[in-house]
């Protein structure tokens, strides 16, 4: 973050009680549903830049997502477990089922990492398609119940997910925060700016990997957990390599160089296509063509622009 | 389970595209799966629309594609310096463009593109479509012909060299920017009567693509990146195990158990069977 | 007990042999120069010590230990660091933060207690800043801290490298090539501190070097090999009038078909 420290502070929790407070003012259901898609999408997008720090992307991390949503669905829908339980436990089993992933993947350099991952998202969609039983198959999972208590969220108002959205987010973003401004963070920027240097002064590179990889999967999980309990029905239809790459494209647009840059694209990726009802197939165009113009025009995203204006400013 | 040694070779064809471009340029090319794809609406554009021949038809379809493909590399991969990862998202970002331009244009509805070979032909007791063992020999040939290039020419050897050193391959005059595009155009020929085989198989539609291309990766990686022999062997046996799955489990398992192999294969030989030190 | 000791040590690549079954030993304390002809193994042989690439046969032991096979970031841990031929630096890093990865690394500065900001955290934060000035302060980068490492002077970025070398408080360091592309002001200054090394930190020091003068002036005692192998060892004077030495470097000069 390059503006002071205060500024920043300031700014974020300025956001923070804005946030909220917005369901106090604003009582449109439509606005509150599209914040909490924003949400679900904040925590992807700064959970696969933890990893990107390191030079790696997943494009499996749908499957991470939908690991999540699967363990909650069966275990809300099947087992009767409160969704509080089973929020912190699909967290956990993404990222479980990442720990080995992660170890194979990662036996492979550059593009091949890319290609596993990518394989792997198709894999567990494609387990879960197979499987009508107990996975749901295509036709996926319906009804899955909403979290205790029912009044709060088995409303219409969608005031108390939107809380819960919130609060996720949030924490998140303070834990990931926290993990990228800390040494460990400062080893995962250095694997990235020389894996072989790395080494060489005693980083333990596949070992770190392994863990910004898990803890990418951990996020992911959660997010698919949250998307189960909010739209109550998931299906591998959702939990696509396509979506891999939109929370991808955030980060494209959004800026890499710090946790703003994925926050950012999220935000603005999510709510244009909303704006503009844009959908389907012409998403998949529009991201298309965003991420090309992107990365040809403006490879630091929206946050490294910003910040290139407001120097050439302060200059002057 | 021989059309899933005819599936197979195919998908080998579309392969040896991308391990060639691997092999010289590091580079990953996204947007080859579309290639496979457009080029078979090229053709069924030209063939079945136009009623021309499959003989001009399929030239066009193969200039089309190296065209798209020249035009991705001196666009996007050229300025990207034909950094891995980079090159990797804006190819991923391409093929959702056109996917999504080539659903806009030609509608989801598969559509059809008549056999070279129309007929049947009985083979040891077996019925077999004339077009899918056409496919097959053109296959094999293309891949025959692809090894004698890069090994017995001028161009195929000057390939090699900057495959294998380019600083070295520019002291002995070798001009690496047209051994480039030279590699763009071929793994996009490749690509193209992949496209043109596969869309005379199995029909055409804009998703055609995305399949061959993960099936590519697969194959690619188990065979080992930059290997011809590797890729070739790899092919079949992924042809192989998917028609032997396909029968014995259903097909959609055919992914599945494909990626274990990968799994294996990455546990005991990460570099695949022919490939170079990872 | 010599600190460093390399027996048999081989390494193949497919068809071609490296490293061909060499012996050395290095003592504490020493300055050892490893010289030889372009493509004779040097870095090859660096590598295998060093622990970054795995030997096809052959044993290594540091300190009375056998490691072998032992990777790179591990073997840091017990104080045995390398440096590599061209200028690896974080280049975005500044001067001090590309000094103290390698600290806090090796005060293994944890995952958990980056997490949480305590007090005692923030006294070993500054313990180590300091420590990364001195190291600064040592090599002569002092007044750069705050500098992007990839802005600096080729000189000074070799210079760098030693000081990110020192942070692991090595008890050996391999120098791969410090000089390289050096002019002679800066080939004095980086001799001067590759001297200070072992004179002051008691650092035994091992360096693959081109520069004849350079490693003549410095070194104790030079190795020199050739396709592989050690062809001879011994004190600058020995090695300058070895023939074999002689007919080395410049039989290779001569011959078309150097490796």
């Amino acid at each position: 973050m390059m503006s002071s420290n205060r500024t920043t502070r300031l700014t974020v929790s300025l956001l923070i009680v804005a946030l909220l407070a917005l369901p106090l003012a604003m009582h449109n259901q439509y606005f509150l549903h599209v914040m909490i898609v924003i949400g679900i999408n904040v925590i992807m997008a700064v959970s696969m830049w933890l990893l990107g720090i390191t030079g790696l992307i997943s494009f499996g991390q749908a499957g991470f997502m939908f690991i999540g949503a699967m363990t909650t669905a069966l275990l809300t829908k099947n087992a009767g477990w409160p969704f509080w339980f089973a929020l912190p436990l699909s967290a956990v089993a993404a990222g479980l089922v990442s720990a080995p992933v992660g170890r194979l993947s990662l036996r492979v350099k550059g593009v091949y990492f890319f290609l596993v991952t990518l394989a792997f998202g198709q894999v567990v969609a494609g387990v879960f398609a197979y499987f009508e039983d107990p996975f749901g198959g295509w036709y996926g999972i319906r009804n899955i119940p909403p979290p205790q208590p029912a009044a709060l969220f088995g409303t219409l108002d969608k005031a108390a997910f939107y809380y819960l959205a919130l609060g996720l987010v949030v924490l998140t973003c303070w834990i990931i925060h926290r993990i990228s401004r800390s040494w460990f963070g400062t080893v995962l920027w250095s694997i990235r700016e020389g894996d072989l240097l790395a080494s060489s002064i005693g980083v333990d590179v596949p070992g770190s990997k392994l863990v910004a990889f898990i803890v990418s999967a951990f996020f992911a999980g959660a997010a698919g957990s949250l998307y189960a309990a909010y739209f109550g029905y998931i299906s591998p239809l959702v939990f696509t390599f396509e979506y891999s790459v939109n929370v991808l494209v955030y980060i494209v647009v959004g800026g890499f160089a710090s946790m703003a840059g994925p926050i950012v694209g999220a935000v603005v990726l999510t709510l244009v296509p909303e704006l503009f009802r844009v959908t389907g197939k012409y998403q998949m165009m529009a991201f298309g063509l965003i991420m090309v113009g992107s990365m040809m025009l403006m490879p630091q995203g929206i946050i490294g622009a910003w910040q290139q204006l407001t120097t050439r400013r302060g200059r002057a | 389970m021989l059309s899933g040694l005819v599936t197979g070779l195919i998908y080998m064809l579309i392969a040896l595209g991308v391990t060639l471009l691997f092999g010289i340029m590091r580079v990953v090319n996204f947007v080859h799966g579309e290639l496979v794809m457009l080029s078979a609406f090229a053709i069924w554009f030209i063939g079945v629309n136009e009623g021309l021949t499959i003989w001009v038809a399929l030239p066009v379809a193969i200039a089309v594609a190296a065209g798209i493909a020249v035009a991705c590399q001196k666009l996007l991969f050229k300025p990207l310096q034909y950094d891995i990862l980079n090159c990797f998202i804006v190819g991923i970002g391409a093929s959702f463009a056109i996917r999504s331009a080539a659903w806009a244009i030609f509608g989801p509805e598969p559509q059809a593109i008549p056999a070279m070979l129309p007929g049947v032909i009985k083979l040891g007791g077996v019925f077999m479509a004339k077009q899918r063992l056409l496919a097959a020999g053109v296959c094999v040939v293309l891949a025959i012909a692809l090894y004698l290039f890069l090994h017995f020419t001028r161009p195929g050897k000057a390939m090699r060299a900057v495959e294998q050193d380019r600083e070295a391959a520019l002291l002995m005059g070798i001009n690496p920017e047209s051994v480039y595009v030279s590699a763009f155009i071929i793994s996009a020929a490749l690509a193209a009567v992949g496209g043109a085989m596969l869309g005379s198989v199995f029909g055409v539609d804009p998703e055609m693509g995305s399949e061959p291309l993960l099936k590519s990766f697969i194959i690619v990686q188990i065979g080992g990146m930059g290997s011809i022999a590797g890729t070739v062997i790899a092919g079949l046996f992924i042809g192989v195990a998917d028609s032997l799955t396909g029968t014995l489990l259903g097909g959609e398992l055919a992914f599945i158990i494909d990626f274990a192999i990968l799994m294996l294969i990455l546990i005991i030989r990460p570099r695949g069977l022919f490939g170079y030190d990872v | 007990m010599p600190l460093l000791e390399v027996a048999g040590l081989t390494r193949r690549f497919g068809g071609l042999i490296a490293v061909n079954d060499v012996f050395l030993e290095v003592n504490a304390g020493e300055i050892r120069g490893l010289i030889g002809p372009n493509g004779a193994g040097k870095t090859t042989l660096f590598n295998l010590v060093s622990g970054t690439i795995p030997p096809t046969a052959g044993t290594v032991r540091f300190d009375g230990h056998t490691i072998t096979g032992v990777p790179m970031h591990a073997l840091v841990r017990r104080g045995l660091v390398r440096t590599f031929q061209h200028a690896q630096l974080f280049p975005t890093f500044s001067v001090m933060k590309n000094v103290l990865i390698g600290l806090h690394i090796h005060a293994r500065s944890g995952f958990w207690s980056g997490l949480l900001d305590r007090p005692a955290a923030r006294r070993h934060n500054d313990a180590l800043h300091e420590r990364a000035l001195d190291i600064i302060r040592f090599v002569g980068l002092e007044g750069r801290e705050d500098e992007a490492a990839g802005g600096l002077s080729h000189g000074y970025k070799r210079i760098l490298q030693v000081a990110i070398g020192l942070a692991p408080q090595p008890r050996l360091l391999l120098l791969d090539e410090p000089v390289a592309g050096m002019n002679h002001a800066d080939v004095d200054r980086m001799m001067a501190l590759v001297r200070s090394l072992r004179d002051d930190q008691g650092i035994t020091v091992v360096l693959v070097e081109h520069n004849i003068r350079a490693v003549m002036n410095v070194c104790d005692r030079i190795s020199v090999v050739q396709f592989g192998r050690k062809i001879a060892e011994g004190s600058p004077q020995e090695v300058s009038q070895d023939p074999k030495v002689i007919e080395a470097y410049l039989g290779a000069a001569d011959d078309d078909d150097a490796a």
